[in-house]
């Protein structure tokens, strides 16, 4: 069990890559769109997050009158509290987790599900239609896409053998999993990006649709939260898929992975336009859904003609 | 983004490391270019003609204010106009003809907006109201 | 000056040729080189399931390979290292014209003496009549005003009043940086209006050496 110091370390500067990721999204876009993103606060814009940060907990609460407190001010925070908790179980190196366990990658995805209770809450409780059918919405899509996830963590399962994630590194050494699985990891890559609900499948936040979707009657330090929560995930997703699937090293290596995949993010936003929602429906159930499954069905009979089996050696 | 950051290391090159920290703190950016000429509040004006800075970059000001009090109406009317791409003749080149001629001297630095301090302009009435109340005087009873 | 082609008829509806001929064998709008639209502009018809010739491995191919969306996210990235186009507001500031039409001010005479006299053609043209004047003789017998009120909140800023001014008093300078935090603030009168006259001189000096040919 580590110290506590550099337990709080860790999760500052998980806190802090955070921060400099909204910044850093905002001047990606912008300078994709022929634009500078922030420029004036810091040095190049750099203490933007600051910046933002002090307006919106410097603004007034406001509190919808026939709204259900409690949940209003919970969901935020179930939101945040499950972000945070799945970066609980990333390594950062070797021996330096925040929980080193067995079951590590579950416990991932679990919290993940427990996340999409933030979002369904929020609309619920804001007792405004337009939050709760913005809420139904995202909570149909990140269901429907965390069951692809599911089943590609379950095939990375499948060949390493081993639910503890830290135990990841040294499996991929000699090859990336990204190699054979590479049109998996592009699936799960789009996966990602739609249980972020990051542009192109932003439909619960669509600007224009629905003022802001489930998030339309909060404001300062509830918004701060789910922001915040988006970005974790996202961030964390990034760090995920370099683990997973393209060999994430130790400490800078790990970073600099997961700064690439955060940047195709940004990527995607610039490039792409919002996918109406049937077609993402769709798209997760007819067109991912089958591929998977077709693919969970092939690469154990694979694993078996090949007599690679490898997960029923106990290697706990 | 790379032709920023060449630009950026040029632009350190040729002017040094204080000056540059100094503009990315005030300016947002580095730049470089030779100065043209001075106006009544110390304001330094800026003209570069290197290739790499697009069109409407190439003249800017380097306010003589602390940070909180760089405002655009610092700049001197002349020089204002040549910032604004109006004319290619800074105020100080200009030929005698042109210059504007005042009867009464001008104060040393022009007023710059000051609004919402105390020096704000507050309108008033110019003209003498047009109608003028009595004093109502109680007679004696007799 | 650009050379305007004359041996050209431009009767493309009624052409022989089989080709579209290139941009610059014809008139452009307004003779520039800019508004051209390259050639082969026009994308062909998309043909449909039964007359294209696409393999089923090729549309296999760019649908998994998400061809278009690389293709899209290739240009993103190269927009990605070009050159922003935002101006520094403060210390850099955006194309200003001579004939600009910003913040009034009243002018002088090189000798000193005012040129406003009172003759209310600009409170007669405002068409918002946002322009007040009450006049009368000065103490040394000229006509002039003592009240000359510039409601900047009415004011359209069409500049009806600085055409109408027989002997050029009442000039629109092209500043436009005087906010103001409070309304009342904007509510001009005949001193403000004086004093900015004095500060913008020189400038107003520029636009109307500039503008003057053409008034």
């Amino acid at each position: 069990m580590l110290n506590f110091v550099e337990l709080l370390l860790m999760f500052v500067s998980v806190l802090l890559a955070v921060a400099f990721l909204t910044v850093a999204e905002r001047k990606t876009l912008g300078y994709m769109q022929r634009r500078v993103g922030p420029n004036a606060v810091g040095y190049y814009g750099m203490l933007m997050a600051m910046a933002d940060a002090a307006k919106l907990l410097l603004k007034e609460m406001v509190m919808p009158t026939h709204a259900d407190k409690l949940m209003l001010i919970m969901s935020p925070m179930m939101s945040l509290m499950s972000a945070f908790l799945c970066w609980s179980f990333m390594p950062f190196a070797p021996g330096t987790t925040m929980s080193d366990h067995s079951y590590g990658l579950m416990f991932t995805l679990a919290m993940s599900s427990v996340g999409v209770f933030g979002t369904l809450l929020a609309g619920w409780s804001a007792n405004s239609k337009y939050s709760l059918l913005g809420s139904m919405r995202s909570t149909a899509q990140l269901i429907s896409y965390e069951l692809m996830l599911t089943t590609m963590v379950l095939l990375c399962m499948l060949l390493t053998g081993t639910m503890n994630l830290s135990k990841y590194v040294e499996l991929q050494e000699s090859m990336w999993m990204g190699v054979p699985l590479f049109p998996m990891s592009m699936m799960w890559f789009m996966g990602c990006v739609a249980e972020c609900a990051r542009p192109p499948f932003d439909n619960v936040e669509a600007e224009s649709e629905l003022v802001s979707g489930h998030m339309t009657e909060y404001s300062s330090s509830m918004f701060v939260l789910f922001f915040l929560s988006e970005y974790t995930s996202m961030l964390f997703l990034s760090t995920l898929t370099s683990m997973l699937f393209f060999g994430g090293g130790t400490g800078m290596m790990l970073g600099m992975k997961a700064n690439m995949f955060a940047f195709t993010y940004m990527w995607v936003r610039a490039t792409l336009p919002r996918v109406r929602y049937d077609k993402l429906m769709h798209m997760c159930w007819v067109m991912f859904l089958p591929l998977l499954f077709g693919l969970a069905m092939f690469l154990p009979s694979l694993m078996y003609f090949m007599d690679a089996m490898v997960y029923t050696y106990p290697t706990m | 983004m790379s032709t920023s950051i060449i630009r950026t290391i040029k632009n350190i090159y040729s002017s040094g490391l204080k000056r540059a920290a100094w503009q990315i703190a005030f300016l947002n950016d580095t730049k470089r270019g030779k100065l043209v000429g001075t106006d009544d509040w110390g304001n330094k004006y800026y003209e570069t003609d290197v290739p790499e800075e697009i069109h409407l970059r190439t003249r800017w000001v380097e306010y003589n204010a602390n940070f909180l009090g760089i405002d655009i109406s610092n700049v001197e009317p002349g020089w204002h106009y040549w910032l604004g791409y109006g004319t290619n003749t800074p105020p100080h080149k200009l030929p005698e003809d042109q210059k504007s001629v005042r009867a009464y001297p001008l104060p040393e630095k022009h007023k710059a907006n000051l609004t919402a301090t105390r020096g704000a302009y507050v309108p008033y009435n110019t003209a003498k109201p047009k109608f003028e109340s009595w004093e109502p005087v109680v007679s004696e009873r007799l | 000056m650009q050379r305007l082609i004359t041996k050209q008829v431009r009767l493309l509806s009624n052409s022989t040729k089989l080709y579209k001929p290139v941009a610059t064998e014809y008139f452009t709008t307004g003779g520039s080189s800019q508004s051209v639209w390259p050639q082969n502009f026009r994308l062909p018809q998309p043909k449909t399931w039964e007359e294209s010739n696409e393999s089923a491995l090729s549309k296999a191919t760019k649908f998994f390979f998400l061809n278009e969306i690389a293709r899209g996210m290739y240009i993103c990235m190269e927009m990605y290292f070009r050159p922003p186009y935002t101006i520094y507001y403060p210390f850099e500031k955006g194309p200003i014209s001579p004939r600009f039409r910003g913040e009034h001010a009243l002018r002088r005479y090189p000798s000193g003496e005012e040129r406003c006299i009172a003759c209310k053609l600009c409170e007669a043209i405002c068409p918002a009549q946002a322009i007040t004047i009450e006049a009368e003789e000065r103490l040394d017998g000229s006509r002039r005003t003592f009240k000359y009120d510039i409601d900047m909140t009415k004011c359209i800023y069409c500049g009806y009043c600085q055409e109408s001014c027989p002997v050029d008093a009442i000039v629109e300078s092209p500043n436009v940086e005087y906010t103001t935090e409070t309304r009342e603030e904007l509510l001009y009168n005949k001193e403000k209006l004086l004093e900015n006259g004095d500060k913008w001189e020189q400038e107003l000096q520029y636009c109307i050496d500039a503008d003057a040919p053409y008034r």
